[in-house]
């Protein structure tokens, strides 16, 4: 299952949809998806709703975007993730630097 | 053929068993009055009766009822043969029950011709009866294999009460069977799994499919697995039983503990409705993908959407054959239509049931009548409080062992491999993205560091993030004589699992775990770690760590 990213509200959001298993596997695939953001995109928006498990690179991924966009000053939120992975994000901390939803 | 001939003169008989003979007829039996004929009759069951009427007895008139009252249901000629030649004793011949008459002398031509005539009905009701008791016999037939199969069916796909209750649902089958299903199963995560499946067609045939579909939702329900894998699964199941031209198209769902969270996977159904308490915020939700067991596995796409509802709005699923259906113009309901005859309910403060739909569907259609399956199936958002499954009260414990040598290390989808056996045992179903977390984590660290000594500090850039993957890459290409044993051992009555790695690198000193900072792009996985297990302690040096987790979900 292929990372897939697409925009959303007049393209100011991008929404990228992470696969079943968010892993090391996907790091290529993970910068890719962000890699061509349009003038317009004011947030990024990772939805997780299929991800039935992350481990610590994906978390890493997920930072590292944070850090390679800093110029762009970008709002970032993670979304629909199942319970089992929310308690990752929670426990590493990820609200404070993304909004869960 | 068998033919009787009744007359009391036995020159009458001779003349006509000579004739009959000539004709090719030689089963011919005689009696000389009415009472031997009756007897004869029952005996010898003739197929045709030729009958005089003056005899010393009884008359042929009185012999008719008698053999009527004891011949079946079949046609049986009886021809008079007589003298009389009155109009009023012919007729008599027909009234009492007899088909046909000859007067003596008969005209043998004539009388052979009506013989035959009269046989070859006899040969065609014959045939009819045959046919029938066949028929009846393939009908019961029939009736005894679906009475087997409805068992078989009521008994496969039954849906826990407990969890049916959050849905309002109504289900209309055309015939006996239903080529629609609805199956509902708890998450042991919290919330519940459902499916609402239409197959091509409908009636037997197209039920049939429905029993691997319910078993396989069953089973992967109970693992708590992603509606994503759910689909993929019975796209898989689909695709190997059901014939090429079958399919079926689907809702799959997976409701929250707290009821507002749906993910759904759609495929060749009617769009999914979301409705809350004013008619203008009704949305239509169309399917995305292509029925199950039409793609194959490499074309599948397993995309879902999610949607969001509040306490009190409603997610309303119903099949085709619910929609489809024209009105007295001959216009289709369709998802418009259904959809406007919801808004008409809201905008009058009614509340949506499932069979109110139907009901209104039904109105709708001009044939008054379905001719495909319906349903009808309605969620009302609100929190989902569904105790766990009682197990078995003795769980039983494994343990799995793999060992890696580097030849596996290498195969890019070994971790999966690994956690797919983790996933099978016993206990783990509550906790089973958690355990896959701990166990990436713990085979990452081994072989990272472990056994291709890489150093996470070349993480802290943006660049060398990415280095580091592709320095892996390349170190994992080289590697030989290295081995990682990684051992799974559920402990179900415990409620726990133990996870121990060993991986055949240098270890580490204890000392080198310094903290990091939550902004570090790496040095987050052994705190993950600790803080999902119960217990993690190193040993032989830092080469082997050994993890404790319960399964209990709070």
């Amino acid at each position: 299952m292929p990372i897939t990213s697409q925009y959303r509200q007049d393209g100011e959001v991008l929404v990228i949809k992470v696969g079943e298993k968010f892993d090391f596997s996907k790091v290529e695939e993970f910068r890719n998806a962000y890699s061509d953001l349009t003038d317009k995109t004011n947030e990024i928006a990772v939805d997780l709703s299929i991800t039935e498990y992350m481990d610590s690179s994906a978390l890493g991924m997920l930072l590292n975007m944070q850090k390679s966009l800093k110029a762009g000053n970008y709002t970032y939120s993670i979304e629909n993730a199942r319970p089992q992975v929310s308690k990752i994000l929670e426990i590493s901390r990820f609200d404070k630097k993304f909004q869960l939803r | 053929m068998k033919i009787l001939i009744v007359d009391d003169e036995p020159i009458n008989r001779i003349l006509l068993l000579n004739m009959l003979s000539a004709e090719g007829y030689d089963d011919c039996i005689e009696a000389e009055n009415g009472t031997q004929a009756i007897e004869k009759f029952k005996s010898e069951a003739p197929d045709l009766i030729l009958l005089d009427v003056v005899m010393p007895d009884m008359s042929g008139f009185d012999v008719v009822p008698q053999l009527r009252k004891h011949a079946s249901e079949q046609y049986l000629p009886i021809l008079f043969i007589t003298a009389l030649e009155d109009k009023a004793s012919l007729v008599k011949c027909l009234e009492v029950g007899g088909n046909d008459f000859a007067t003596k002398p008969f005209d043998k031509h004539i009388l052979v011709a009506k013989i035959r005539a009269h046989l070859k009905i006899r040969a065609l009701s014959l045939r009819i009866e045959q046919q029938n008791k066949a028929l009846l016999l393939f009908n019961q037939r029939v009736a005894r294999e679906h009475a087997i199969v409805e068992h078989i069916f009521s008994n496969a796909i039954v849906n826990d009460p407990q969890v049916l209750s959050y849905f309002d649902y109504y289900i209309k089958p055309a015939e006996s069977f239903n080529g629609d299903v609805f199956l509902c199963e708890k998450n042991p995560n919290g919330g519940v799994y459902f499916a609402v499946g239409d197959f091509t067609g409908h009636g037997l045939a197209s039920a049939v499919g429905a029993l691997p579909v319910t078993r396989a939702f069953q089973e992967m329900s109970q693992q708590g697995v992603t509606v994503s894998e759910i689909a993929r699964e019975l796209n898989t199941i689909l695709l190997k039983f059901l014939p090429h031209d079958m399919f079926m198209a689907a809702v799959i769902g997976e409701i929250d503990s707290t009821g507002s969270h749906i993910t759904l996977w759609q495929g060749g159904m009617p769009a999914v409705l979301t409705a809350g308490k004013m008619a203008s915020g009704l949305r239509q939700r169309p399917s995305r993908h292509m029925a199950l067991g039409i793609l194959d596995d490499e074309e599948f796409d397993t995309a879902c959407d999610t949607v969001h509802l509040s306490h009190g709005e409603q997610l309303i699923i119903v099949s085709d054959g619910l929609i489809e259906v024209f009105d007295s113009n001959n216009d289709m309901l369709m998802e418009d239509g259904i959809s406007d005859i919801i808004k008409d309910k809201l905008s009058n403060s009614e509340t949506i049931t499932a069979q109110s739909l139907y009901e209104k569907a039904l109105q709708f259609n001009v044939s008054n009548s379905f001719d495909d399956d319906v349903s009808a199936i309605i969620f009302s958002s609100k929190p989902i409080q569904l105790l766990p499954t009682v197990k078995s009260q003795f769980g039983l414990p494994s343990s799995h062992e793999v060992a890696l040598t580097a030849e596996l290390l290498k195969q890019p989808d070994i971790l999966q491999r690994v956690l797919q056996i983790a996933g099978q045992c016993e206990g783990v179903q509550s906790i089973r993205s958690v355990l896959y977390t701990v166990l990436s984590e713990l085979f990452n660290n081994a072989l990272e560091h472990g056994v291709l000594k890489l150093d996470s500090e070349m993480k802290s850039t943006t660049e060398g993030f990415h280095s580091y993957y592709e320095l892996r890459e390349a170190s994992l290409k080289e590697l030989s004589d290295a081995s990682i044993t990684i051992r799974i051992e559920s402990l179900p009555n415990e409620q726990k699992i133990q996870v121990s790695v060993l991986d055949s690198g240098d270890g580490f000193s204890l000392d080198s775990l310094e903290n990091v900072t939550n902004d570090e792009s790496f040095g987050r996985g052994l705190a993950m770690v600790h803080a999902l297990c119960e217990q993690v302690r190193f040993e032989e040096g830092g080469r082997k760590v050994i993890v404790t987790l319960s399964t209990n979900p709070r």
